[in-house]
């Protein structure tokens, strides 16, 4: 059953990246710990939630522009790799691990496909919207408007329940400890990833002082504090 | 003078805007949502049809700049251009789209949003902990969207006192000093980041630093290149995982 719920979870972040009120709990840092805590396993869904929320810093939904979505993918890999954890206190898998945050991005880019579909899917039906209000038909108005709510919220179901199936499938006969020491890497290389997204986004010629002196400060800081 | 938008229907086209992008689509953009946005009003208006086509037509703009546009719409409407100057009309929404696009995309989606999400995560790598979690989430949600709210509402009331010349309240001074001081903002939140999970990852030896500097190496590349993400992060990984094969 937890997969459909994941779907449902899928749906509203799917819904909250574009289409619907961008009051941005699609956020990664705030979904994918969301569900770690549903799912009983908060510690991953953190861990997730910070490697995507670098990731997907640069990952702008501007205009008409293509973008990964980035929020779907991110709660997918966490689903999966909730599913893939042994209880709390064991060694973490951090192989399956590793093919989660994987599949979690080409999660991301198929969206990015199937926004496309939908916005060409709204082309045609627009008009129809359009053609109701001319008629003052509120009724017919209001239905189409909610059926095009209703497009967007299966698009986001479909995405995040295709990434569960295949992830699930993929991930069936990953053997959680497999060479921990090796795969245990994939958490300071995807905070490396993620950095260099922050700062490719941030550290233009003009503000570099300001940069440097914050990264002079962050690993003494770093230092003392970890 | 017009009267200014009453505090109900400000409220009303401030919600309603929180819908503007469902019907988002590559013919007219956002131009459905904003009849969307206008239709309690519209539906009442005589000529109706003439105004329905004013409010549906090609627009696009940041969605919470979006609230400039759709208050000097409404006032625009309101004020029978879309019967007497429609061709007129249609050419002044054109001519939102890119100073109400670029302002809201170069400040919000550049600036605020990346910043915001940012500190948050950067708070998180230090912490990890529950309680802490649920703090930063909320003060992220909520610090992300209170001057969001507010600009919408000030922005639907503004957009329809100022009728057709909207676009002259992006003079304001707000809006070049904004992206400015909050790129320094995030530029010492990178800076920061940088440093804290470089630090992170040293907590793993000197291996961790190395796989560290080997995301962020190819990852760096990657963006200065143009090269996705999608091929980005496998080949990092991949190249992580042979640092850490080749130590064993």
């Amino acid at each position: 059953m937890s997969w459909i719920w994941a779907a449902v979870a899928g749906m509203a972040v799917y819904l909250d990246t574009t289409a619907v009120a961008q009051i941005m709990i699609c956020q990664p840092i705030v979904a994918c710990p969301l569900w770690g805590w549903i799912a009983g396993r908060l510690d991953v869904g953190i861990l997730f939630g910070i490697i995507f929320q670098l990731l997907w810093s640069g990952s702008l939904p501007a205009g008409a522009a293509k973008f990964p979505e980035g929020n779907v993918g991110a709660l997918v890999a966490t689903a999966l790799a909730v599913q893939a954890a042994p209880a709390a206190g064991n060694e973490l898998p951090w192989l399956a691990f590793t093919l989660a945050i994987l599949i979690g991005v080409i999660i991301a880019y198929a969206g990015a496909e199937l926004t496309v579909l939908v916005r060409r899917l709204m082309v045609g039906y627009a008009p129809r919207v359009t053609a109701a209000a001319e008629a003052g038909d509120n009724t017919r108005f209001s239905l189409l408007f909610a059926g095009a709510v209703g497009i967007h919220a299966l698009a986001g179901l479909f995405l995040t329940a295709a990434g569960l199936l295949v992830g699930s499938i993929l991930l069936k006969n990953v053997n959680g400890g497999a060479m921990p020491q090796v795969f245990r890497g994939i958490w300071p290389l995807m905070l490396g990833a993620g950095a260099a997204v922050v700062v490719s986004r941030f550290a233009r010629r003009e503000r570099l002082r300001w940069f440097y002196a914050a990264l002079a400060l962050g690993v003494g800081g770093g230092w003392l504090c970890l | 003078m017009a009267v200014p938008l009453s505090k109900r229907e400000t409220c009303r086209l401030t919600r309603r805007l929180l819908l503007l992008q469902v019907l988002l689509n590559y013919r007219s953009m956002q131009g459905e949502g904003y009849l969307y946005a206008l239709w309690p009003w519209l539906r009442r208006s005589e000529s109706r049809a003439p105004r329905v086509q004013a409010a549906a037509g090609f627009l696009n703009a940041h969605p919470v700049m979006a609230s400039l546009a759709v208050g000097a719409l409404r006032r625009r409407i309101e004020d029978g251009d879309a019967e007497s100057r429609a061709d007129e009309l249609t050419s002044w929404k054109d001519s939102l789209c890119g100073p109400l696009g670029m302002v809201g995309d170069a400040l919000i989606w550049d600036i605020w949003k990346p910043l915001i999400f940012a500190l948050g995560a950067l708070i998180l790598l230090l912490t990890r902990s529950p309680a802490a979690w649920v703090i930063v989430a909320a003060i992220c949600v909520l610090t992300y969207n209170a001057p969001l709210a507010w600009a919408r509402h000030w922005g639907v009331r503004e957009g329809y006192r100022l009728g057709a010349s909207v676009l002259s309240t992006l003079n304001h001074p707000l809006f070049s000093a904004l992206p400015k001081y909050l790129g320094r903002a995030g530029a010492v939140a990178a800076g920061l980041l940088v440093g804290i999970s470089l630090m992170a990852g040293s907590r793993m030896q000197l291996m961790g630093a190395a796989q560290f500097i080997v995301g962020f190496g190819l990852t760096w590349f990657a963006l200065r290149r143009g090269i996705p993400l999608l091929y980005a992060v496998p080949v990092a990984m991949g190249a992580a995982l042979a640092v850490s094969l080749v130590r064993l």
